[in-house]
């Protein structure tokens, strides 16, 4: 049983994200971004990290994009972030998951486990699982603004 | 000789649903306040009440969850009561942390008192009724009881209707 494990940690004000190291294929930092959007392709995906901290958490980042990690997915990943990650192992036992209904579902949604440092909190997050969730999402949002604006059209009707 | 037995048993029985009501009274309560209305819960219902606490958000939850918080390095999920039951968002920082497996704090105003007996009322006439057990009355006004197992039963349905 693995008791310690490696994490890029991408800091965003007082929450840490941490991605674990197994599920990191590759990185680099500022010359290997567009060598990130070309490998992604038409089949691939870029994750905004910030887009996605900005609309979620409320931090507001610096917009120039420094990083790109590729990540171990079903289809061609790239997270791409203004942040550059720290490397750290920290012990697996100082993690806590959350039980329940609620902890279920969060899993599912890409949120593993949590660690409390003093006044901050670092989740541990599967860049794969949040990619879905997300683009449903979005995917949701972009229907419902279909759907609305086509109602709107038949009243104007 | 049976119709004793009978009225022997019925009469155990009916016994015994006095027993229940008088240990259901008995129940010490926990009355607290959400915004300015009294709410009572099950003191074996609460594990503890923490105050001060710092929430952490996490996404992809009902607004009435608001994250985490940290008890003893463990996630706890936080529900604000208020706003899970339509009304409006609380800034207290006092958190009632459930004694069950669900890892879940109320998030709560304030504490007034632990209870010994009182007299259990009906409840139902409110629209969420199904969040409580009857009522007690405490300073003249009405506090309900917290059904627990009925609000995690609606936070369970309202996750997986996301």
């Amino acid at each position: 049983m693995k008791k310690i494990e490696w994490f890029a940690i991408l800091q965003f004000g007082d929450i840490d994200l941490l991605i674990s190291q197994k599920d990191v294929a590759e990185g680099g930092y500022s010359g290997n971004i567009q060598e990130a959007f070309d490998s992604a392709g038409e089949n691939g995906q870029l994750f905004f990290l910030d887009d996605f901290v900005r609309d979620r958490f409320g931090f507001f980042t610096d917009e120039k994009i420094v990083t790109a990690l590729q990540i171990k997915a079903d289809f061609p990943l790239f997270l791409v972030t203004s942040v550059v990650p720290k490397v750290e192992s920290i012990p697996l036992e100082e993690f806590g998951v959350l039980k329940g209904a609620i902890g279920k579902w969060l899993l599912s949604c890409g949120f593993t486990a949590f660690r409390f440092v003093e006044n901050r909190v670092q989740y541990l997050v599967d860049i794969n699982k949040i990619t879905i969730k997300w683009n449903d999402e979005f995917e949701n949002k972009i229907q419902y603004l279909v759907d609305t604006n086509k109602n709107m059209e038949k009243e104007y009707d | 000789m049976s119709d004793n037995l009978y009225d022997d048993i019925l009469e155990l029985e009916t016994q015994e649903v006095d027993d229940f009501e008088d240990v259901y009274q008995t129940q010490p309560l926990l009355i607290f306040t959400v915004g300015e209305a009294y709410y009572a819960v099950e003191s074996v219902a609460v594990r503890e009440i923490v105050r001060n606490t710092e929430i952490f958000s996490v996404p992809f939850l009902p607004s009435y969850v608001k994250g985490v918080l940290n008890y003893y390095s463990k996630p706890f999920a936080v529900v604000d009561f208020s706003m899970f039951l339509g009304d409006k968002k609380q800034d207290a920082k006092m958190f009632m942390v459930l004694n069950d497996e669900s890892s879940v704090a109320l998030q709560i105003t304030d504490i007034e008192e632990f209870t010994g007996e009182r007299e259990l009322q009906n409840f139902t006439e409110s629209a969420n009724a199904n969040y409580f057990k009857g009522a007690v009355y405490f300073k003249n006004v009405m506090a309900p009881i917290l059904n627990v197992e009925n609000i995690l039963t609606k936070v369970r349905a309202d996750i997986e209707k996301n």
